[in-house]
């Protein structure tokens, strides 16, 4: 019996190989001195990881039939390969490229291994897809893509204007993962999700750039025709993205657990949001137990902006201790339609009611013009929040300053800082300072 | 009065004429700051130097200025913004945390002061001052009613809106 144990266990790891790949390598994959070609479609093995070189693949389509839940991982290259035979920083110091990649079966980790995420957010990427990222099923049928990971990855759609080009085109698929991605010039929907998709998360990426027009509709995860369960949108950087909405739900949609958390939403003059920030459509659509808290939005909010709920839908939740800034304009102001909402500060805007909100004025970040949208004081105290929404984007606490800080980035989140010595603080001319 | 009064007398008066004189102080054209680096620094941690004319986070000049001092942990600056500035540093890892604040080091940066102010016309109920821009006068403020009575008797005025300045009489 133990010899069959011992049999099994042993062919088990012998089928979960590592190979070392190449467009067209044409090698046994063994090291990098023996690169194989990447395979296509069904002809991955499950359980094996593909570590790819730089170049460029083509269009991939990944539809290895499923063993249980057994991943295919396909990783980029890098230094955590330099043990392996003809290893050489020349093979991966560009990135490796593929035209679209399309999802044909489940259990998939797709790994850029570099780049992106909070200080890198449009750097660094190990993998570029110069494409859209789809099932091959797309308003077809659940034939099971589901449980899929894109990390690292930078997908580039390339669109000047409102093309109608989705980024990420996905129907009847659950437990689908973005992470540390940056998603840019995107002609239309950016999460174009359909029929039915749970579980799914987008973390730490940052999606600049959508474009609409008054016959492109844009939005940025548009939710149509079923319910969806259980969606994450965290500590992610949202920069000049047009459209309905950003975070909604279309005529018969729900959208049913929406978590919207410690998210960078900026926008410069000219991209808007139709229905708002977070809206329906007027003819119906619903969110509900949506969370919609510790966000920072900065920029121009002369258009539809805030929690809107036109028409036949409807929205619940609760939002709190987000920092909304207009940069631009002065008086404007905006609903949360129904959701329950406190302990947000609303900067140069028209006052708004409720439990701890406020209206200052200025621009309370260090940089906002360069992205950096730390305080440079801690803001206002806000509520405290229970786990998981008590860390922001940096895993840093919200109370890391002394107060509960709102919006997205902790105040003090990079611990105990520096101190100026009077000492050696001097003017030229020899006047020391007090 | 004995001697050893009229001395300290004398001596405390010279005292605050030195005072009087060291409190015009010259534009600052440039400044150094230095700093101790953070607890947790390391190769990576970069400084930001922060600096307004306001404490108050309410207001626009609130650190509304910031430089990034790179590295190293000294940082000069020329010709910085006019008023009574507020410095401070803090540190920022590669992936963009920003520490708590250093303590705040302050400094006065007013601009210099004119070389001479005169009264150009001085009638019943007003009077033009004048300041020397270089060689030319140029008109400064009309002050009217309520200076009668001072500008009547002559005296001297004092500019005192930032630094302390004579008035030459006509």
């Amino acid at each position: 019996m133990k010899f069959i144990l011992l049999l099994l266990v042993f062919m088990h790891a012998a089928q979960a190989a590592t190979l070392y790949c190449s467009p067209s390598g044409g090698g046994s994959g063994a090291d990098f001195n023996n690169l194989a070609t990447l395979p296509n479609t069904t002809s991955f093995t499950r359980g094996n990881t593909y570590i790819i070189i730089e170049g460029s693949y083509g269009a991939k389509t990944f539809s290895t039939a499923t063993s249980g839940s057994t991943l295919i991982t396909i990783k980029k290259a890098s230094t955590a390969d330099s043990a392996v035979a003809g290893y050489a920083t020349t093979l991966f110091d560009a990135q490796a490229t593929f035209s679209s990649l399309t999802m044909g079966s489940a259990y998939w980790t797709i790994d850029g291994m570099t780049g992106g995420g909070p200080g890198a957010w449009e750097s660094g990427h190990g993998i570029l897809v110069n494409g859209a990222i789809s099932d091959d099923s797309f308003g077809v049928s659940d034939d099971n893509e589901d449980n899929c990971t894109f990390s690292q990855i930078e997908v580039d759609i390339g669109s000047v204007a409102a093309e109608d080009v989705n980024a990420v085109s996905i129907t009847y698929i659950n437990n689908w993962t973005f992470e540390r991605c940056f998603i840019h010039d995107i002609g239309g929907d950016v999460f174009k999700i359909a029929y039915g998709c749970d579980n799914l998360i987008v973390e730490y990426c940052k999606i600049k750039t959508g474009y609409q027009s008054g016959t492109v509709h844009s939005d940025v995860f548009e939710a149509q025709a079923a319910t969806f369960n259980d969606w994450t949108m965290r500590y992610n950087f949202f920069e000049n993205l047009n459209g309905t909405y950003m975070f909604g739900a279309h005529d018969t949609a729900t959208v049913d657990g929406y978590i919207i958390h410690g998210n960078i939403i900026k926008r410069a003059n000219g991209f808007y949001f139709g229905n708002g920030l977070v809206a329906t459509l007027s003819a119906g659509g619903t969110l509900t137990v949506l969370v919609f808290n510790q966000n920072t939005i900065f920029g121009d909010f002369d258009a539809s902006v805030g929690i809107s709920n036109p028409g036949s839908g409807s929205i619940s939740g609760s939002a709190q201790n987000n920092v909304w800034v207009e940069d631009f304009d002065s008086g404007y102001s905006f609903g949360y339609s129904s959701l329950t909402q406190s302990y947000n500060s609303h900067y140069n805007m028209d006052t708004v009611s409720g439990t701890g909100n406020e209206t200052p004025s200025g621009d309370p970040f260090t940089d906002s013009a360069a992205g950096d949208f730390s305080t440079l004081a801690d803001t206002t105290a806000g509520t405290s929040l229970s786990s998981p929404y008590d860390v922001d984007m940096f895993g840093n606490s919200y109370s890391a300053g002394g107060g509960w800080t709102r919006g997205a980035v902790a105040y003090g989140e990079g611990g105990g800082g520096p101190s100026l010595n009077t000492a050696r603080s001097t003017r030229l001319k020899g006047l020391r300072l007090r | 009065m004995s001697i050893l009064q009229r001395t300290i007398l004398i001596l405390s008066i010279l005292l605050l004429i030195a005072l009087a004189a060291r409190a015009v102080v010259p534009p600052l054209t440039s400044v150094t700051l230095a700093w101790d680096k953070a607890p947790s620094h390391d190769e990576t941690i970069t400084y930001v130097l922060q600096w307004g004319t306001s404490t108050n986070s309410a207001s626009t000049n609130f650190y509304n200025n910031i430089i990034n001092a790179g590295t190293g942990t000294r940082m000069t600056l020329v010709n910085p913004t006019t008023g009574y500035l507020y410095f401070r540093v803090v540190a920022k890892s590669v992936e963009g945390l920003v520490s708590l604040p250093s303590n705040v080091v302050a400094e006065t940066n007013y601009p210099a002061a004119p070389l001479q102010l005169r009264m150009q016309t001085n009638t019943t109920s007003s009077v033009d001052l004048e300041f020397l821009d270089g060689a030319t006068w140029k008109h400064l403020v009309t002050v009217s009613n309520d200076f009668q009575t001072v500008l009547s008797q002559r005296q001297n005025l004092i500019l005192r809106s930032k630094q302390n300045v004579p008035l030459l009489p006509q």
